[in-house]
């Protein structure tokens, strides 16, 4: 459904995607994942042909986007991380004018507005103005705005940036919905825990550049099946940890950072009751004892380096 | 360019309904101006000459009228739109159209030699009047005097009716009525008047009587200018909340979405110069003159070109406040150069030049000449041609930036 190959987009001299390539299958939910600035953004803005591209190609819903712009825009739909809607209307009249301007009238306009209000519970507040929603009311209505002309491809920019964990489950129960009703998405996000609920595939981007691209589980896999224990300990007691750890088949070497202790282990169950024996038996405080399964987090560390919120 | 009239339609409806949606928009389309329009002409006060009638139609030859020019004329004393002025010298007629082509009067009527003496004799003389069929002044004068003289030159025929012999034995006996008489009289009235309708010279003096004539126009075509230019912010708004890559998503093309945008404040600005013009017609009696197309056309192409401005500024604007300080410089700027807060009239030469090389100077020039002179299309073409190359300038340039803003 979606076919990148080589996708360039510079600006001057500032490359803001840089020669990535993927694909997502009709109806799969594909995850874009990366921090603010890592080309999200443009990726979708080159791909609902808002940007040209600088090098590469790309097809969506059988649509070349640089010779065929007209088609692409006719099957996608594009929910912007900003409210792209106008505040001072209703809902109602929000969805109205966004249908209109994709070919509806009469009573399918007003058959599809009704369908999409209920869709994102908004039905009881079609006449109130957008400006007196909260943020999880925008977002769902910002979504419904993008639905109207009932696209076969979905681009999904952020959805749920600043909004509370409510209304983001809301957003995302929706989303799910729609992919199992067939609808095909691209959806970015910064929100590692989003990725990993809902979707197929997670592509990882960092400034500009692919990093990781498959199935969520595979990728994890790729780093290993280590988990990581972390617990507080002075550094006079480092030594002592080290000529300890020799017995326990560490992944990489015992780090040490603000006195916080953190070691890869490959099997948990045996090391853990050990270093929390050695723990009491040293008179250390037990409540800062972690364990960490490897995630969509330690990925992104692994391959970049950098936490995905710094 | 593909363009879809009902797409174009439903961006244009949107954006009236955000501008109805606004309230306080009310206070710029119309309470403002008018607030303006009647403090600025109380502030200017009345331009006619004391409590003296504001036009004055003449009469030469007056000495050779007798009784009955006087009976034709005496309804027209103390008339309450013009003085009539009656003198008994005669005048030539090229001296009497200089006059009206002056502006000096509105109206003249030409009594020649013998009048009364011809009239006795039993011929038909005839009585000259000039009037310039496009100046409202003239029409009015024109309007007074023409079912007065046909009054008179009826009763003036009737008197003939009369059997001079049956009247010589008893005047107050009635005589027979002869039809065949009656009628070779309408045929042949006793008295004839001939109009010479009068071209206009453009370097007539201007006839504004009431500062209301100027502060009317001037603040409606100012509060015009400057909403449409305070619409610009919402073009900012548009990009930086990214509805306007939402409408660029859509299928409309991005001939649509300018024509929307452009033709959207057109109907805004069109509904302001109809309400506005409207009630300083019915609140303080301007008259527009003689040419309602005139009237229409200019304010057409001054919308048109208000509506252009805007969507230039809000293409080449980076922010709302940007888009508000340089809506507010040119807003006020334009007018105030152009002679819409006071009468380029007044200033220095080269500053009506300036003045009447902009749109706003244009705009009222026009006005002017329609309420003052009487002017219409064809005297006020220089200044529509002007206000077109405006439109046609303005209106290429927000296209061109308008493209290079949605397809960067």
């Amino acid at each position: 459904m979606i076919e990148i190959k080589g996708l360039v987009k510079k600006y001057g001299s500032t490359v803001a995607v840089d020669n990535i390539s993927f694909s997502v299958e009709r109806g799969e939910l594909f995850g874009l994942l990366g921090p603010n600035g890592a080309g999200k953004t443009t990726t979708i803005s080159v791909l609902s042909t808002l940007l040209p591209a600088t090098e590469g190609a790309a097809v969506v819903a059988g649509c070349d986007v640089a010779k065929d712009a007209d088609g692409v825009r006719r099957r996608i739909g594009v929910v912007p991380q900003e409210i792209a809607l106008y505040e001072d209307l209703g809902a109602r009249d929000n969805l109205n004018f966004w249908g209109r301007l994709y070919g509806l009238s009469g009573k399918d306009l007003q058959r599809r507005t009704e369908e999409m209000l209920e869709a994102v519970e908004l039905g009881e507040h079609a006449r109130q103005k957008v400006s007196s929603f909260s943020g999880g009311m925008k977002r769902r209505l910002n979504l419904a705005a993008g639905l109207m002309h009932g696209p076969e491809v979905l681009f999904l920019d952020e959805p749920t940036v600043g909004i509370d964990a409510q209304a983001r489950g809301k957003i995302l129960a929706l989303i799910r919905r729609l992919n199992e009703d067939g609808l095909t998405v691209l959806y970015t996000t910064h929100y590692l825990e989003e990725a990993e609920q809902l979707c197929d595939r997670i592509g990882v981007i960092d400034r500009g550049k692919m990093v990781a691209l498959g199935d969520k589980d595979d990728l994890i896999r790729q780093i290993g099946d280590e988990d990581t224990i972390s617990f507080l300990l002075p550094p006079e007691r480092l030594d002592e940890l080290l000529t300890l750890s020799t017995k326990w088949d560490l992944v990489g070497d015992v780090e040490h950072r603000r006195g916080c202790a953190r070691l890869r282990v490959r099997d948990t169950a045996r090391v853990l009751p050990e270093i929390q024996m050695w723990l009491a038996g040293q008179q250390l405080p037990l409540d800062h004892l972690e364990v960490h399964r490897p995630n969509l987090e330690t990925l992104y560390l692994n391959l970049t380096g950098r936490a995905l919120r710094e | 360019m593909r363009l879809n009239p009902g797409l174009i339609w439903t961006i244009m409806r949107l954006r009236l309904k955000r501008v109805m949606a606004d309230r306080a928009n009310l206070i710029w389309l119309v309470a403002m101006p008018l607030v303006f329009s009647f403090i600025m002409g109380e502030l200017m006060g009345n331009w006619s000459s004391g409590s003296s009638p504001q036009f004055t139609f003449i009469v030469y030859g007056a000495a050779n009228g007798g009784e009955q020019l006087a009976e034709i004329l005496a309804p027209l004393e103390d008339h309450e739109d013009f003085a009539l002025v009656v003198r008994d010298t005669t005048a030539s007629r090229a001296s009497i159209r200089a006059l009206l082509e002056e502006s000096r009067v509105s109206g003249a009527l030409l009594v020649g030699d013998g009048f009364a003496d011809s009239l006795a004799a039993g011929l038909t003389p005839t009585v000259d009047f000039f009037h310039d069929s496009e100046r409202g002044s003239s029409q009015r004068i024109r309007g007074a005097f023409e079912p007065v003289f046909a009054a008179a030159a009826v009763r003036i025929s009737a008197q003939q009716l009369v059997d001079p012999a049956a009247a010589a034995d008893d005047p107050g006996k009635a005589t027979a009525f002869d039809v065949a008489r009656y009628d070779s009289l309408v045929a042949a009235p006793r008295v004839r008047l001939d109009a010479e309708v009068l071209g206009r010279s453009r370097e007539a003096n201007l006839l504004l009587t009431d500062s209301r004539q100027h502060s009317g126009p001037s603040y409606t075509l100012m509060f015009i200018l400057m909403f449409l230019l305070m619409g610009a912010k919402d073009l900012v708004q548009e990009q930086k909340q990214r509805t306007l890559d939402r409408l660029r998503l859509s299928w409309a093309s991005t001939g649509d979405l300018v024509l929307g945008f452009f033709l959207s404040g057109m109907i805004v600005g069109a509904f302001q110069a109809v309400l506005l013009l409207g009630m300083n017609a019915a609140i303080f009696g301007i008259d527009y003159g003689p040419s309602p197309a005139c009237l229409v056309l200019v304010m057409l192409l001054f919308v048109a070109v208000s509506s252009a401005a805007g969507l230039l500024l809000g293409t080449l604007s980076r922010s709302g406040g940007q888009a508000d300080g340089l809506g507010m410089v040119l807003g006020l700027g334009l007018p105030a150069l152009g002679g819409l807060w006071w009468p380029l009239e007044i200033v220095p030469p080269f500053m009506q030049s300036i003045g009447r090389a902009l749109p706003t100077g244009q705009a009222i020039t026009i006005f002017h000449d329609m309420i003052g002179r009487g002017w219409g299309i064809a005297e006020s073409a220089p200044m529509l041609l002007g206000l077109t190359a405006w439109l046609v300038v303005l209106l290429a340039l927000a296209v061109v930036f308008f493209r290079r803003a949605v397809n960067p």
